[in-house]
């Protein structure tokens, strides 16, 4: 047996099994591409070659009449997922001045007080399609194609980042049960209307689906009239006209209720929008800034301390009267409220030129984790430890901390502190268990902190260094050194922002 | 056995524990969907269930017990130690590393895009590099399969392969080639556009390269039943096999024909020429010759049993089957639900039948039918009858093995015949709900119903299973030496291209060339061809 060749034409089943392969597949194509062809007027119209193209997928042309395809085209844009990537911070700071431009319909920060659609945390790639339908035509609006001709590729991209970037409107999270409406959470098979969740938020956020939660009910309802209506059509593959078209006026109104309700719902407690508003504005370095490089103690850590930081320090705190804030946290011994885009765009692009050299910043671009307007507010009674304790705000060397002092009064301002028993002056990943350790030990016995705020040495802790708030100062340090603010302890706690200890907090990290 | 004992039973504990779990999703999505529950009210939740299903039924649960079966019979027909146990092992973790990955992945909603991927939905990388470590860990096995043979052949000069074997490379080969076209749509199209190194994928493209596995996968999963048809069944009920050749010249087929016909999968797709179309259909019409081959094969190896135990006449040999033998109902039972699954897929594969059924339910009820039933009741024999060997244990209680193939078995067709129904009536698949308030489909509702308790039948089934293969103790005598079964006459010499797989393999590749190398070329270098990929679970 093994001297019968395989691949040889004298093996008999090899040949017979050959030839019928061969035969089968040339009968069958035989019959795929020319018979059957030939009975079906399309495929013969140009001929047996074309008949067989045709057969074999490639028809003699796409598509027929191009012009035809593109007057039924509802929009030009294209989604792509890298239209849905998070603009970098100087898109937004452009994009946060160019939105000065919109903040008349669609409110400050983006939360509409019309019945025009609110954009703060807007997906980016739904703001920039919009704006290019506009632009296209293929959605229609007089005031917004007139304002998107002014607009360039870029604002059009920089706006999308900006609005992006603002918190939306609602905070809570949403279960996802029987109390919503049956369209919203499971749609109608029948009459083919999707779930409104399956893409606008819920079960999934599909691309170019747009926020909705919050939206101005008003503005709901006459989007789903003008797709029912057919005049607005910028939605790919009439998605949204062929869901509003099976709804009947109650349902839209059910539908554009629950959207809108959300924000009213969790508005509650907290003031009107107009109060919340805090306007973008362009900052300037002042023209005497004056810039200290010192070290800190015998471990010498970085601190500088720049003198007349912003050209214009009292809209600062202007700004910060219209602003609400609310409750600083665990650590924070008073309140809160994000400061302007603008600022934090300003100190992103300006810490690296002031004093990247002098942190070692690698990078040129910094990103900042936090950007608070901060008022002390909380009587030393009801400090809690930690907060009568100095503190580092993280163990890692590489991030920045400032505080820019925005108060004229002597409310105190910033020491930096040894701790006596370990003689660490700042900590790291190394150091912190053993401080806590130590400390843990040391506040469990005699020493432990009283009620009030640190100022100067205690038991367990000598100052190192001091810098006093003076009104337009920042201060820049690493994070991880021992820190705290230096408040007498007469203080007064004071809600003012025009009088009371303002001062803007940030966290700074290389990007 | 010799030194595959450990590796066998790892590779079949943790198909049937994957089974188990899987098995409970299906059962959880039919009963959410069924008018006994109200509607789900998160659908992705009913998708995510689907996908880790199809995952584990389709991939995990017949590449193991393919894997296992294959090291089994490596060692029990050629009657010498596996060689590259090592290596074996790794293919082992490689397959358990990839589906912990994916199934991690799918239960975090990040990968609800179903087994079939579908693109231009992406999901999240690690689900398909999990599906990738599995594909891996099987290739080692493919490999170690030929090595093994070839160490036989160098030690039997000449010598016919057993039977068990041949069937088994003939698995592996396809396996291998198979999976190729699934490998290169998650390596080329998918992957990229999943780790955001595109934004856009050629999703016509990747649904062609997908019918590539897709439809020689289910071959594959259905081998090792096959083999056991072959070489188990005429033993296991005493009687003898009709016809050696016979075996040979269908696993041949299966290899030449099973390959190169996946576009009948894409009847509806749009970019695929109708003339391919047509030849994809005709040649899957092949894929019934050596299903027909093996029908009459095995049946007339079961007559030989009932006439050898003194079955008179043209149908008294059916009176004098062991019908108390578990095998003999097992072989039965599959080849009802072969038959009417095997019909059920002619209807599918017919180019203008299938509009009609297309992406209803009858698809759903046609591959649950043939694959969980007839493919799926045989891997629990296979196991059942290798299982005295591995665990050396005594046989397995035969009244309880009974049981649970009955349960299966009816559950089965409880199942799908209604799916099937439904089907022609257009109600579509993958859907988490159907109103069945609505005049017309409320009286179709009963239909679902009746699915999920024969679903239930299959999950009780499923449970008895593994708890008879649990309670197998092991017992201090030895195992009865294992042998497949005989056959009745054995040629006096087998021709060399049925006992080598070189012309199979020729013809698989040759073929494959004819029916996909044009669609796939011209699809690559169609201009505009790619649509933005949508990203699942992203938000």
């Amino acid at each position: 047996m093994s001297e019968e060749r395989l691949f040889s034409w004298g093996n008999r089943v090899v040949r017979r099994c050959v030839i019928a392969l061969i035969a089968l597949t040339v009968v069958s194509m035989l019959i795929g591409f020319v018979w059957l062809p030939s009975v079906q007027e399309d495929f013969t119209l140009e001929g047996l070659w074309a008949g067989i193209c045709r057969a074999a997928g490639v028809p003699a042309q796409w598509g027929g009449d191009e012009d035809a395809s593109r007057k039924g085209t509802s929009t030009a844009v294209v989604l792509e997922p890298a239209m849905a990537r998070p603009g970098s911070n100087a898109e937004i700071g452009r994009g946060a001045t160019l939105a000065l431009n919109c903040t008349m319909c669609h409110g400050a920060q983006g939360m509409s007080l019309s019945n025009a659609p609110n954009l703060a945390g807007q997906y980016p790639e739904v703001v920039l399609k919009q704006l290019e339908d506009y632009r296209s035509g293929h959605r229609s609006s007089p005031i917004m194609e007139a304002i998107v001709k002014a607009l360039s590729e870029r604002d059009v991209r920089d706006l999308a980042a900006y609005y992006a970037y603002l918190p939306k409107a609602r905070t809570a999270p949403t279960t996802y049960d029987e109390t919503l409406p049956a369209l919203v959470r499971v749609g109608d098979p029948l009459r083919n209307i999707a779930p409104c969740i399956s893409c606008h938020g819920g079960v999934d956020q599909k691309l170019g689906a747009p926020w909705l939660e919050g939206m101005p009910k008003q503005y709901l309802v006459s989007q789903l009239q003008a797709f029912v209506a057919g005049t607005r059509h910028n939605d790919p593959g009439a998605q949204m006209r062929n869901m509003a078209r099976s709804m009947t006026p109650e349902e839209i109104d059910e539908v554009a209720t629950f959207y809108a309700r959300k924000a009213t719902a969790e508005s509650e407690g907290t003031p009107h929008a107009e109060q919340v508003r805090i306007r973008a504005m362009i900052l300037e370095l002042h023209p005497q800034i004056r810039i200290e490089k010192l070290t800190l103690g015998r471990e010498g850590a970085p601190l500088v301390v720049i003198d007349n930081f912003v050209a214009d320090p009292d809209r600062l705190v202007k700004k910060a009267t219209t602003a609400q804030f609310a409750s600083g946290g665990r650590y924070y011994p008073g309140i809160r409220v994000k400061a302007s885009p603008s600022y934090e765009h300003f100190l992103a692009t300006q810490l690296p030129l002031l004093v990247g050299e002098y942190f070692g910043l690698a990078s040129p671009s910094l990103r900042l984790s936090m950007c608070h307007y901060s008022l002390v507010t909380t009587p030393p009674g009801e400090l809690s430890l930690l907060q009568r304790l100095p503190h580092v705000d993280s163990l890692a060397p590489e991030g920045l901390a400032t505080i820019h002092y925005l108060f004229k009064q002597k409310h105190g301002g910033t020491a930096f502190y040894r701790h006596r028993a370990t003689g660490y002056e700042y900590l790291d990943p190394v150091r912190g268990p053993v401080y806590s350790r130590a400390l843990d030990a040391e506040c469990a016995g005699p020493d432990r902190p009283l009620s009030e705020y640190i100022n100067g040495d205690t038991s367990l802790f000598e100052e190192i260094a001091r810098a006093d708030g003076v009104f337009n100062r920042m201060l820049v340090y690493r994070r991880n050194s021992l820190h705290s603010g230096s408040i007498d302890r007469a203080f007064v706690p004071d809600p003012n922002p025009l009088t009371g200890r303002l001062s803007i907090n940030s966290f700074v990290d290389p990007a | 056995m010799f030194v595959a004992r450990r590796l066998v039973l790892a590779h079949f504990w943790v198909a049937f524990a994957a089974f188990l779990g899987a098995i409970l999703l299906g059962e959880w999505q039919m009963f959410i969907r069924s008018p006994l529950s109200a509607w789900v009210n998160n659908p992705e939740h009913y998708y995510r269930s689907v996908t880790a299903h199809g995952t584990v039924m389709a991939y995990v649960l017949p590449t193991l017990v393919a894997m296992g079966f294959g090291y089994a019979i490596s060692e029990l027909a050629l009657k010498r130690p596996l060689i590259g146990l090592r290596w074996a092992w790794g293919g082992f973790w490689l397959v358990i590393a990839g589906t912990a990955m994916a199934a991690i992945t799918v239960a975090l909603g990040k990968a609800s895009v179903l087994y079939t991927f579908y693109p231009p939905m992406i999901a999240s990388p690690f689900y398909y590099l999990g599906v990738v470590l599995v594909v891996v860990g099987s290739w080692i096995w493919v490999a170690l399969m030929a090595i093994n043979l070839r160490a036989w052949r160098k030690e039997n000069p000449g010598a016919t392969v057993p039977l068990a074997m041949y069937g088994n490379l003939a698995g592996a080969y396809l396996w291998a080639w198979t999976s190729v076209g699934a490998a290169v749509e998650v390596l080329v199209l998918i992957l990229p556009a999943s780790l955001g190194l595109t934004d856009t994928i050629n999703a016509g493209l990747a649904r062609v390269f997908f019918s590539w596995t897709l439809h020689a996968i289910v071959y594959f999963w259905l081998m090792p039943a096959y083999i056991a048809f072959y070489s188990i069944v005429p033993r296991a009920i005493g009687g003898r096999l009709y016809s050696d050749t016979m075996g040979r010249v269908a696993f041949a087929l299966f290899l030449v024909f099973s390959m190169p016909i996946g576009i009948h999968h894409l009847f509806a797709d749009p970019q695929v020429g109708a003339g391919f179309k047509f030849v994809h259909a005709a040649m899957t019409a092949m894929v019934t010759v050596p299903t027909l081959l093996t029908v009459f094969t095995i049946v007339a190896s079961v007559e030989i049993a009932g006439r050898l135990r003194g079955g008179k006449g043209a149908l008294g040999w059916i009176k004098t089957l062991p019908w108390d033998n578990p095998m003999m109902l097992a072989v039965t039972f599959a080849f009802v639900m072969l038959g009417l699954g095997g019909a059920g897929g002619i209807i599918n594969m017919s180019y203008q039948l299938n509009e009609t059924v297309h992406n209803t339910q009858w698809v759903t009820g046609h591959f649950h039918l043939i694959f969980a039933g007839a493919i799926v009741i045989m891997y629990f024999m296979v196991a059942y009858d290798l299982w005295p060997q591995l665990r050396r244990s005594g046989p397995l209680p035969a009244g309880l093995i009974r049981i649970q193939l009955w349960l299966w078995f009816v559950g089965m067709l409880v199942l799908t015949l209604p799916w099937h129904w439904v089907g022609i009536l257009g109600m579509p698949r993958r859907m988490a709900y159907y109103d069945y308030s609505h005049p017309a489909l409320q009286p179709q509702a009963w239909t679902v119903t009746a699915s999920t308790l024969g679903g239930l039948l299959l999950v009780i089934s499923a449970v008895l299973f593994v708890y008879i293969l649990a309670r197998a103790r092991r017992t201090h005598e030895a195992p009865v030496p294992y042998t497949f079964s005989e056959a009745i006459h054995m040629p006096e010499r087998t021709p060399v291209a049925l006992n080598t797989f070189a012309v199979w393999v020729a013809m698989m590749i040759a073929l494959t060339l004819v029916n996909y190398g044009w669609p796939i070329v011209q699809l690559a270098s169609l201009e505009h061809a790619s649509v933005p990929v949508i990203p699942i679970g992203g938000r």
